[in-house]
């Protein structure tokens, strides 16, 4: 037994780690004084608060006062489901009214590839939404990261199957392209925000930018297939940087509503 | 899943699963309703107080934590662990009240404080709580939270993992890093002792 198989020991709940402590542990308890000390002092009860009669009256009066049926919210997947399908079929709607001049122009690789970099880092970003609306959520990709890997992959993505070329105007076409992709981004946001509402968000800045970030994933889906520009510079920089422009808006704004108290969620009566 | 520990329940509650109070909470019960804050409303100052300097302000977030509670009744899922949804709400209110709290204090101290500002140890009554309260609050604040969770709360690691929106792996590491600095702290407050 070492110190090291002590602390796995202590990991379990109180009740199960006193039934379980085997004569090999025992053993370990009286040649390591670190531990013992240790041991001891985690299995000792701390007091809970002590709730006085007129705090808890406080409390039942409040909650009695507005008391109603609040049936439980659908769960979680569904709105990851309904989050992804927007996310489908507002690029469908683009390219079935403007058109998908790029698809010509790309390989199938190209065009696959990319298409399920962006499916995928969507799916993430919903399932990671749905399971934010509901506090306590497992979760089983933690949001940052999610973020991190839908972006990184839409990065390396564009930077691993577009040659790179520096052609004149990339300043002036990489804002119009922005705008083109922001210009379906933002109702997106507006979308998912409307649905994202009907949980109880624990952190509005962390629903901010993985709201955000899933909006711009829209607007450069639109992009993706719209956008004749096929270089690997244009495309990292303005086609990526639209989904990270419009996940710090997401995180600002955030802020603004987390410190206006806008946490709650609706209640199904 | 859901039996608070023995130390905050009163005997003809222990054997209440917090879930079926919650689903009956949810159905607008007001008797359950009752129940769920008479049981669980020990741990969750105990946990509220944590980093809290005095006692007034730890019920104020008591309070303000079971009004978020009933806010966000409707998106508790019957059939889930209750404790994860419950700390989860109450770390994020613990979070906005120490923010709240550094503003207000930044340019004022209240009359109440002064009178009540016997720290966190007017709550506690023996050496070792004492004990326990001050050596917790020299671990970093992720590190204080899973022990507190784990050791009064009686969670799991996977329940705390849900209440803080990280893996249990994150969790196991915090914990384990906690009982290092522990280990090192009971030590040097032994030598301490001996000393004296």
């Amino acid at each position: 037994m070492t110190c090291r198989q002590i602390d796995e020991l202590l990991d379990t709940p109180s009740g199960v780690r006193a039934a379980s402590v085997s004569s090999e542990t025992a053993r370990h308890l009286e040649r390591c004084e670190r531990c013992r000390r240790l041991f001891e002092f985690l299995e000792a009860k701390p007091p809970n608060g002590e709730v006085s009669p007129e705090l808890q009256a406080r409390i039942e009066a409040a909650i009695r006062n507005s008391m109603t049926v609040a049936s439980p919210m659908r769960p979680p997947r569904v709105f990851a489901l309904l989050l992804f399908a927007i996310f489908f079929f507002i690029p469908v709607a683009a390219t079935v009214l403007g058109g998908r001049a790029s698809t010509a122009m790309m390989s199938y690789w190209q065009l696959g590839i990319v298409s399920a970099i962006l499916a995928g880092g969507a799916a993430l970003l919903a399932v990671s939404m749905s399971r934010q609306m509901v506090p306590g959520s497992r979760h089983r990709v933690r949001p940052k990261v999610a973020m991190a890997a839908a972006a990184g992959a839409f990065l390396l993505g564009v930077v691993w199957l577009f040659p790179w070329r520096f052609d004149e105007g990339f300043l002036g076409s990489g804002l119009r392209c922005m705008l083109h992709g922001a210009i379906f981004a933002v109702p997106s946001g507006i979308v998912f925000l409307l649905i994202v509402r009907r949980g109880f968000i624990i952190s509005w800045p962390l629903l901010g930018a993985t709201t955000g970030l899933l909006a711009g994933l829209v607007g450069a889906m639109v992009l993706h297939f719209q956008c004749q520009v096929l270089e690997a510079s244009h495309l990292a920089v303005w086609h990526v940087g639209l989904p990270l422009v419009c996940g710090l808006a997401g995180l600002i704004l955030g802020r603004l509503a987390g410190s206006r108290g806008a946490g709650s969620s609706h209640e199904s009566a | 899943m859901g039996m608070v520990a023995e130390a905050s329940v009163g005997p003809d509650l222990q054997n209440v699963r917090l879930e079926d109070l919650m689903v009956r909470y949810q159905q607008a019960d007001e008797v359950a309703a009752a129940q769920l804050v008479r049981l669980v409303s020990p741990i969750l100052l105990r946990y509220l107080s944590a980093r809290i300097a005095t006692r007034n302000h730890a019920e104020d977030l008591l309070q303000e934590c079971w009004l978020r509670i009933h806010k966000a009744r409707c998106t508790y899922r019957p059939g889930q662990p209750l404790l994860p949804w419950i700390f989860a709400i109450a770390h994020h209110t613990r979070v906005d009240g120490f923010r709240r709290r550094r503003r207000i204090e930044s340019y004022e101290l209240a009359v109440d404080e002064i009178r009540d500002s016997k720290g966190p140890s007017q709550e506690v009554a023996t050496v070792a709580s004492l004990m326990f309260s001050q050596l917790l609050a020299e671990l970093p604040e992720s590190q204080r939270d899973v022990i507190v969770l784990l050791k009064v709360c009686g969670m799991s690691l996977g329940e705390i993992a849900r209440a803080r929106s990280t893996t249990v792996g994150a969790v196991k590491q915090m914990a384990h890093r906690a009982y290092e600095k522990l280990r090192t702290l009971l030590e040097e407050d032994s030598k301490t002792r001996v000393k004296r």
